[in-house]
């Protein structure tokens, strides 16, 4: 049976699609790729929905949903593999107080370097340095208030590196954690 | 001619485009070289030589970028690393105030492990894109050489080479007047660029005040800036 013309037209755009998507080193927003190739956001959408279940079936790349947009990748498993093939590849690598300051940063956004050091209790210049050369943060301009620091957001590339489709997607803060104990200052100053 | 030019430095002598193969493959540690011994040695050579031409000189300058990619990456430590002192801190039992972010801290950690199990294509370097918040940096970090070099400037006499930049930084008023000015330009015109606001007046101060007084417009969401590609003129239009 031959397929009909919607069949083609459909193939045709999830076609489309994987090459967009293959070409390109960062996420896509489907409204982006929709706009692109005149197509509407429902189809785009539910092809690559396909073009994602399609890959997630055994084979050697996969669709990821990243910063809110699309992103080909390889798959998971393969990482060994890829990563020895990739002997020169740089992968980035967070120390914990890093990723305490971005955590801080991400549910906090836009915030100051003083707020950032108020709620971790130490100097945190260095490690907010660090973070802008990454390209981790930003800076979202400077606060009303004096000597007007400067704020500070997450980028995309944090949500593509943490593989997060939105900051939305991080969970609410948890307030209690019973395995880590609590400094008490008062305690610590004593003789 | 450059295929004639070599090198003679310590540990090593050959046509410099060897040198430059050595560094980028890792064989030689580019932080022990002085470009600036080499670009002397080629000036020597050049004036021996008594001729030249110009595909000569944009060939070594082509090779002599090379050398200091290499040396630049080699004095900078790798944007993956972030080994700092940080580390003590992390012994350190957290703070109330830190406590409800450890767990955060996990959990990103798990995600940031997961993700590194994907690979994709690495990003081409294409035109460079700046945002508002690049400029800000820039500033600070502009205005933190400046103080460097004002406080050399207090033991070592170097009249010519900041001649134009004003002893204090900008005052509020300067800015504020400067607003007021481009804004009024820029009603009377829609738009225009920055060399446009520049024309006539040349002075460092007078680029700093410019510029601060953009960067607060744009803060203010009342202009935009774009910029076309590298180099080119900075557009500024009302919002």
């Amino acid at each position: 049976m031959w397929p009909s013309p919607c069949d083609d037209e459909k193939h045709s755009l999830t076609r489309k699609l994987e090459a967009l998507l293959f070409m390109s080193p960062q996420p896509v927003s489907t409204r982006e790729l929709a706009s692109f190739l005149g197509f509407p956001l429902g189809e785009v959408e539910s092809a690559l929905e396909e073009l994602s279940e399609h890959y997630a079936a055994g084979h050697g790349l996969s669709l990821l949903r990243s910063a809110g947009g699309w992103q080909m990748a390889t798959a998971p498993d393969l990482c060994e593999a890829v990563g020895g093939f990739q002997v020169n590849a740089e992968r980035l690598r967070l120390s914990r107080a890093a990723l305490e300051c971005l955590a801080i940063i991400a549910y906090n956004q836009p915030v100051t370097r003083p707020e950032i050091e108020e709620i971790r209790g130490v100097r945190s210049d260095r490690v907010i340095d660090t973070l802008l050369r990454c390209g981790l943060i930003k800076s979202a301009g400077r606060k009303k208030e004096a000597g007007a620091p400067i704020l500070y957001r997450t980028t995309s590339l944090f949500l593509d590196l943490f593989g997060l489709n939105a900051i939305g997607d991080l969970p609410p803060l948890s307030e209690h954690d019973s395995d880590i104990e609590v400094v008490k200052l008062d305690e610590h100053e004593l003789p | 001619m450059t295929d004639a030019f070599k090198v003679e430095i310590e540990g090593f002598s050959g046509p410099l485009e060897l040198l430059c193969s050595l560094l980028e493959s890792g064989e030689l540690d580019a932080s022990l070289i002085s470009a600036r011994e080499i670009v002397s040695a080629y000036w020597q050579f050049l004036h021996k030589s008594g001729r030249t031409s110009l595909d000569a000189i944009a060939e070594f300058l082509i090779l002599a970028a090379h050398l200091l990619l290499s040396k630049a990456k080699a004095l900078i430590p790798p944007a993956g690393d972030v080994e700092t002192e940080e580390d003590e801190e992390e012994i350190l039992p957290p703070t109330e105030s830190l406590l409800p972010y450890r767990m955060a801290v996990d959990l990103l950690a798990k995600k940031f492990a997961e993700r590194q199990r994907f690979f994709n294509r690495p990003p081409e370097e294409g035109t460079p894109v700046f945002e508002v918040g690049d400029v800000y940096l820039l500033s600070a970090m502009w205005w933190g050489l400046y103080a460097k070099k004002s406080q050399l400037t207090c033991c070592i006499e170097d009249e010519l080479a900041w001649e134009g930049i004003p002893t204090p930084i900008p005052e509020e008023e300067q800015v504020e007047k400067r607003i007021a000015e481009v804004c009024s330009i820029l009603e009377e015109k829609g738009e225009l660029f920055l060399g446009d606001l520049l024309a006539g007046r040349r002075s460092r101060s007078h680029l700093v005040v410019t510029l601060l007084a953009l960067l607060e417009l744009c803060r203010l969401g009342r202009i935009s800036l774009s910029q076309e590609g590298r180099w080119s003129d900075v557009a500024i239009a009302l919002r």
